[in-house]
């Protein structure tokens, strides 16, 4: 059974058609009619949290070491006979890659020409792995590399900093990329675990954006499911472990070669799904808490001016929401000439909304921003796909997303600030020249 | 020309000495794009102030007066997006404004003629106190700037790929960081960054493109209502100089504390952008560097397993090649030899009809993908416009078609290896 629905959302000037084939698979295309690039992925629910998990059919949680869904990730480009995938891809242009999140693992192509070859390729290799002893060791090498990369950079330093000191043991605080540690005990049989385990269709998706016919995306995607043979399965486990409402750490420092302080300023709660409250409810939740730190934090408030003109943010200044099940985090980061300054002041805007409420004015101007926002991604297939992709694994339809938009009010703005505006549940990050 | 259904040419216009428009109109976008480019010479005694105009600019205007007042009006065009920067495109400093926004027909508002307006004020009518700047903006964004050119170091790969150009260009225009020194910058004053922004804009070349849902004619008045302004004599740029530089390569060492280490390799040509091997060079790059079938990427980190990041650079406005590899300070040697054997395999021909396919396929997937965006389109065309050659993407995609494996060999000739740059990871703990 495919029942393939055509949406067309008109304030959005996008059409989406989309079917789940019978091993679960969803299949999706965002039409975008006179693009010349076709952005296909091919993703599965699985990320950098999910070290501990219960299989299917089992009772008793496995653990892996951090690091593991992105070093498949790696390795799924290997195929048996030596060659390697980006090679094929090469041959038609097109320009393969991948990205693993905290709950995503997404295998992507662009291309101009060759769209069914492009596909099945993708199809195939993802639905192939091959780990051995030599081809694990080799990765170790090229990962540690990536990883020394990433601690040579003060914004992630930083960021691995936060989540470690606002998290206890929730696997919101574990690094996608894992440690040097970490990855050194991934082995080949391992690797085909966590495989079989999360790289079943009915925890995938696959979608293309980009001018072609759903007719043609079906068609190759049911000719490759065609030739293999899944059986049902029951939903796979994440256990979550129970996360206090205080920070683990309230401040941590890292001494690195900088030029002046970076640091970042994390907000720890639960926005989780309430019991009996809809998709669409949770979703329009959701868009109230970005829409608050929009009105408290963003370049059109006051105490973004202050800070910038006394230098208080010098530059790399932005702020982050990140929401998983059984908790939630938001950031506020710069790179400042007065870290405690920057901090104080941050956190002071922030208990002056929750208390006295935030200004309408600007939570209407934020409300038009993210309209404006939401055009642009649809603009761009790459961004559009990710956001479609990360919305699916959450429940969320992004497509509701621009009446949510109209929907929401400022109450439920100020009740997000109050459940994660606390002293205890604040941890500030910081990294300091040496 | 046409790709798809759609023309891949800009509309021009020239509205007035040295002030060119290009328009594509397209409907498949629903955001509209208007950036506006001033050309000068990389001066050294011109390019911190240059660099410093955009920022300042981006601080108030006339009518919002307050870098406040100007986000909040954007914000209200529904996140219209204006923003200034500087780029250094071969021996050119070019200042760049744009304005990226909603089209109207997704909102209930004419955003579109109140964005250029917010774009007009940005450009040509910024805040101002007697006779210049307001003060305490300059200031303020004097301090700023210097903080960014401080905090260069930071970025390691930008610091490396500034630190290999420096050396290799010591003592020329193409040698300087983009925003200037320290010292330049802190020179600068109210009155003078009016005076050098007055000269700016009635004596250098500008381009503006729009790319969006459109009416062609419709938008050139609108663009020349707002920005014709009185010009002077407009200023005839020197093409860059492009050349090979000579004598033995040199190495310069340096240790920072890091995990990591960056290996750079500067490669110099004598070939212009508008030099017909240009295409040869740009296949060289590619087959080098350029994709992940490339040279460095197969060798470099696939066999070797000595990097994450390995790949080649090439900019067409100078005729310079940069060769980068992310390593462990350990493996210096061993990849600076791999690399090397990768550039000369390169240049002998010594690369196979598939790396050569495979080369020709990205670039003209590359190409067409460009359409796909607006700065993909604007700034195809502008590269070229700066050194009098500017190309269409169709234009563009029948030259890298007709490029023949012997051009690649050809144009390998004119290239000279002239820097080995490390920047080595020591510990500090």
């Amino acid at each position: 059974m495919l029942n393939p629905t055509i949406k067309s959302y008109p304030s959005l000037g996008q059409e989406v058609e989309q079917a789940r084939l019978d091993n679960g698979l969803k299949v999706v295309l965002l039409k975008k009619p006179g693009f010349e690039k076709k952005y296909i992925t091919f993703s599965t629910h699985y990320g950098g949290m999910d070290s501990v998990f219960i299989r299917p059919g089992e009772t008793e949680p496995t653990t892996m070491p951090d690091g593991i869904a992105h070093f498949l990730e790696h390795k799924l480009f290997e195929e048996p006979d030596g060659t390697n995938v980006l090679d094929l891809y090469s041959k038609m242009g097109a320009s393969p890659n991948a990205y693993t999140g905290q709950y995503y693992t997404v295998y992507l192509c662009s291309l101009v020409e060759e769209f069914r070859p492009a596909m099945d390729l993708l199809l195939d290799y993802v639905q192939r792995p091959y780990f051995t002893d030599e081809n694990v060791a080799k990765e170790q090498g090229i990962i540690e590399q990536e990883i020394q990369m990433g601690l040579d950079n003060p914004q992630r330093a930083a960021y691995y900093n936060l989540i470690e000191g606002l998290f206890h043991r929730h696997p919101a605080r574990i690094r996608v990329i894992g440690s040097v540690e970490s990855i050194r005990q991934i082995t080949k049989e391992m690797l085909y675990l966590c495989y079989d385990t999360f790289y079943h269709p009915s925890n995938m998706v696959v979608t293309v954006a980009g001018d072609v016919s759903f007719n043609e995306v079906l068609d190759i995607v049911t000719a490759d499911m065609s030739q293999r043979s899944y059986t049902k399965r029951g939903p796979i486990v994440r256990p979550i472990p129970e996360e206090p409402d205080h920070v683990l750490e309230a401040v941590v420092e890292n001494r690195m070669k900088v030029s002046r302080p970076y640091l970042l300023v994390g907000f720890k709660g639960r926005l989780d799904r309430r019991a009996g409250e809809s998709s669409r409810e949770y979703h329009r939740r959701l868009i109230a808490a970005e829409l608050a730190l929009h009105s408290v934090l963003g370049k059109s408030t006051q105490t973004y001016w202050d800070l910038y003109e006394r230098g208080v943010i010098a530059s790399r200044y932005g702020y982050h929401l990140s929401v998983f099940d059984g908790a939630a985090y938001f950031y506020v980061a710069a790179e400042s000439e007065d870290a405690d300054a920057f901090a104080g002041e941050i956190t002071q805007a922030l208990i002056d909304a929750r208390d006295k409420g935030i200004d309408p004015e600007l939570f209407e101007e934020s409300r038009k921003r993210e309209i404006g926002q939401l055009l642009t991604a649809f603009d761009d297939p790459d961004w559009l796909v990710n956001l479609y992709v990360t919305h699916l694994f959450q429940d969320l339809d992004i497509f509701e997303r621009r009446e949510l938009l109209d929907e929401v009010t400022v109450d439920e703005g100020q009740e997000f600030l109050k459940a994660f505006v606390r002293e205890n549940q604040r941890t500030i990050s910081r990294v300091v020249p040496v | 020309m046409v790709v798809g259904n759609e023309s891949t040419t800009f509309q021009q216009f020239t509205l007035a000495p040295g002030l060119d428009l290009h328009v594509a109109p397209t409907p498949k976008f629903k955001r509209t794009r208007v950036s506006l480019f001033v050309h000068d010479r990389l001066d050294p005694d011109r390019v911190a102030l240059g660099a410093l105009l955009p920022y300042v600019q981006k601080r108030g205007t006339r009518s919002h007066p307050t870098g406040k007042a100007l986000e909040r009006a954007a914000g209200e065009l529904y996140d219209a997006q204006l923003s200034g920067g500087v780029y250094k495109f071969g021996d050119r400093q070019t200042i760049a404004y744009s304005l990226d926004i909603v089209s109207d027909r997704y909102v209930d508002e004419p955003v579109f003629q109140k964005g250029i307006q917010l774009l007009r004020e940005m450009v040509l009518e910024p805040a101002r106190e007697n006779g210049g700047f307001v003060a305490a903006y300059v200031d303020q964004e004097k301090r700023f700037q210097i903080g960014r050119v401080k905090a260069l170091v930071n970025d390691k790969i930008r610091y490396a790929n500034f630190r290999c150009i420096e050396e290799m260009f010591k003592g020329q225009p193409f040698a300087q960081y983009e925003l200037g020194t320290e010292e330049a910058i802190q020179q600068a004053t109210p009155s003078k960054l009016w005076e050098h922004h007055q000269e700016l804009l009635a004596t250098r070349p500008i381009d503006i493109y729009v790319v969006g849902d459109v009416d062609p004619h419709k938008v050139r008045d609108e663009i020349a209502e707002a920005f014709v302004t009185s010009r002077g004599d407009v200023l005839a740029l020197e093409p860059t100089e492009v050349s090979l530089g000579e004598g033995p390569e040199r190495t310069v060492i340096q240790e920072e504390p890091m995990n990591q280490g960056w290996l750079v390799l500067g490669l110099r040509t004598d070939i212009r952008r508008s030099d017909p091997l240009r295409y040869g060079l740009q296949f060289f790059n590619g087959i080098l560097g350029g994709f992940v079938h490339s040279k460095l990427f197969i060798n470099v980190r696939e066999k070797a397993s000595l990097a994450y990041s390995a790949f080649s650079s090439y900019n067409a406005n100078k005729g310079v090649i940069l060769a980068y590899a992310g390593i462990d300070v350990n493996k210096y040697e061993q990849a600076l030899e791999i690399i090397k054997k990768q550039i000369e395999d390169t240049r002998a021909g010594r690369f196979s009809d598939e790396e050569f396919e495979a080369t020709l396929k990205g670039f003209e997937t590359q190409y067409r993908m460009r359409l796909d965006t607006p700065d993909g389109r604007i700034y195809h065309h502008l590269g070229g416009q700066l050194e009098g050659c500017p190309e269409s993407i169709d234009e563009s995609l029948a030259k890298v078609s007709q490029v023949t494996r012997d051009d690649v060999v050809e144009a390998a000739q004119h290239v000279r290896l002239d820097m080995v740059y490390f920047l080595k990871g020591v510990s500090d703990r």
